[in-house]
């Protein structure tokens, strides 16, 4: 009997025992997520604490910029007689869905989208100088962003990100 | 401390004084106010016998057993000692002689009650007599003499003699041989080699002038029982059965007690070590709420923040023209080279690489643009049987 009134103490206190180390080892995990999670706070407020220096303005719906950057390539075919075709980065040329092809951009909240551009033909009366300044004021004038440019043999073809929510 | 010798008279010896208390006296008078006491009791009955060490139930059950066979009639309290190797001595107590004892002497006064055998051994080894060879001691008391007979620890029951009754020499002989009859099986002495030892010296003396063969020594202690219950160094102590029940009981009770203060205490151990670990847990799981708070809110803030500066901030990394860029390289190119391939890229910074190729017919010139652009390599190549020059630079 009384053996096994020690027995189950022992058990109990084993339990005990079990559910402390379980307690200390979610301790030690959730201090470390803290850590974490305190550092990335930290990180948030320089960030936030940078950011906010910067000129705000309203978002822009991404379909409703992506017009806007084909419009303006549009223009500037238009106005120098350069040949150009745009597709979304995966090859696709007209989607019918742009919102499916949304990507997470840097910014929080703001989406972007992956397009090229191909330059098919460059008019006689321009250089590659005069073409890359327009991709330049493409660049200003919009929210894209151009991430390459890539000249080889005859074609040209410039790789980028619209923004927009 | 006082000590007590039960006979059919009882020996009281306090502050170095041994009394004679006579029969029909009031003995609880003299207990009176005392603190503790001993006894030792003459009258006894005792079997040598073997049996099974382990377990002791076993052995126990086989003692009761054979000394019941053999005193069957009457109710006793038993106690056994171990002499040899499952060989134990049985000593019985009439039940009736330890409630007179008990009813004399209150059991919380009692520290023990002996057999007088085990009393007078003990004196006797204290006095470094040899218990190697059988003894028979004759302890010579006012009224009467009492005859036991030694061999190891092994004693006989001991033998009254009322003083003046007859000669003393055929009553040694007789309880010599009585006892060896009992123990033969369990000793290796012969009945003819034996010590006589006398607490008398006159009695000494009339011993050896009646059997002048006899080894008689003389033992100089009055009362040797009861110095021997002095210093005594046994566990065996006389108890009423009620007694023991209830000191079993109390046993019982403080093994459960026991039992159930270490199950505490290790259940306490274990809670302790569980409570210690909860409560920084606690802690850090608070913490850890506010903090995640934190972090949402921040994330929150700065989703708001990026949606409304987005813009600016794409507005301020355009900062490299393309075409200024490329036509600022031109102008650096000396005109015998062409244009193979070109691309702007991003990694931490711009980077711009061109290839150039020597046009068919014209000088490998050395092409020097470092002047123009901060981080600037020139590399040779050759392709297509045309040697070239690979040109990297990084806008910082």
């Amino acid at each position: 009997m009384n053996k096994t009134i020690i027995f189950l103490a022992l058990l109990i206190s084993i339990v005990f025992i079990h559910l402390g180390h379980c307690a200390k080892a979610r301790t030690d995990s959730l201090q470390a997520e803290n850590v974490q999670f305190q550092k990335d706070n930290d990180r948030l407020r320089d960030v936030i604490m940078n950011k906010q220096s910067l000129m705000k303005a309203s978002p822009v719906d991404l379909v409703k910029e992506y017009m806007i950057v084909i419009n303006q390539i549009r223009l500037v075919e238009s106005y120098n007689g350069t040949i150009m075709h745009v597709q979304l980065e995966e090859g696709i040329k007209n989607a019918d869905n742009l919102s499916k092809h949304f990507i997470e951009t840097e910014y929080k909240g703001v989406k972007g989208l992956n397009i090229q551009i191909t330059v098919d033909q460059i008019a006689k009366s321009l250089d590659l100088g005069e073409i890359l300044n327009d991709f330049y004021l493409l660049e200003m004038n919009t929210d894209l962003k151009i991430l390459e440019i890539q000249k080889q043999a005859n074609s040209l073809i410039v790789k980028g990100k619209i923004y927009g929510i | 401390m006082r000590y007590f010798l039960f006979n059919k008279e009882v020996y009281l010896s306090e502050g170095g004084t041994v009394r004679l208390l006579e029969k029909g006296s009031d003995l609880k008078s003299f207990v009176g106010d005392m603190d503790l006491a001993r006894a030792c009791v003459v009258d006894v009955d005792i079997i040598i016998t073997a049996a099974p060490e382990n377990p002791v139930e076993k052995k126990d059950s086989v003692l009761v057993r054979k000394f019941k066979q053999l005193y069957q009639n009457e109710a006793y309290i038993i106690q056994d000692e171990k002499i040899d190797h499952n060989l134990f001595q049985v000593i019985g107590i009439k039940e009736q002689k330890v409630r007179e004892i008990y009813s004399i002497l209150p059991p919380q006064k009692l520290e023990s009650v002996v057999p007088y055998g085990i009393a007078l051994r003990n004196i006797l080894i204290q006095k470094k007599c040899d218990l190697g060879k059988p003894l028979v001691f004759i302890d010579d008391l006012e009224k009467e003499r009492l005859i036991t007979v030694f061999d190891g620890l092994k004693f006989s029951r001991t033998r009254i003699m009322a003083k003046g009754s007859e000669s003393l020499l055929p009553e040694i002989k007789r309880s010599v041989m009585d006892f060896f009859k009992k123990i033969e099986e369990f000793t290796s002495h012969k009945i003819v080699d034996y010590v006589v030892m006398v607490n008398d010296q006159d009695l000494a003396q009339e011993i050896l002038n009646d059997e002048n063969k006899l080894n008689v020594h003389y033992l100089d202690v009055q009362y040797p029982a009861i110095e021997g219950l002095k210093e005594l160094s046994t566990d065996i102590s006389y108890k009423l059965p009620e007694e023991i029940i209830k000191n079993k009981r109390r046993s019982v009770l403080k093994k459960n007690l026991t039992s159930v203060l270490v199950s505490l205490g290790v259940i306490a151990a274990g809670l302790i070590y569980f409570l210690f670990n909860k409560g920084p847990l606690c802690a850090v799981s608070n913490q850890g709420e506010v903090i995640s708070q934190t972090n949402q809110r921040l994330n929150q803030e700065l989703a708001t923040l990026d949606k409304a500066i987005y813009r600016d901030d794409l507005k301020r990394q355009k900062l490299l023209n393309y075409g200024v860029s490329y036509l600022s390289l031109l102008q650096c190119i000396p005109s015998s080279y062409e244009l193979s391939s070109f691309k702007f890229y991003k990694t931490a910074y711009w980077n711009f690489e061109a290839s150039f190729l020597v046009n068919p017919r014209e000088y490998f010139e050395p092409i020097l643009i470092s002047g123009n652009f901060k981080n600037s390599q020139v590399k040779d190549f050759y392709m297509d049987n045309r040697p070239g020059k690979r040109i990297k630079i990084i806008y910082e």
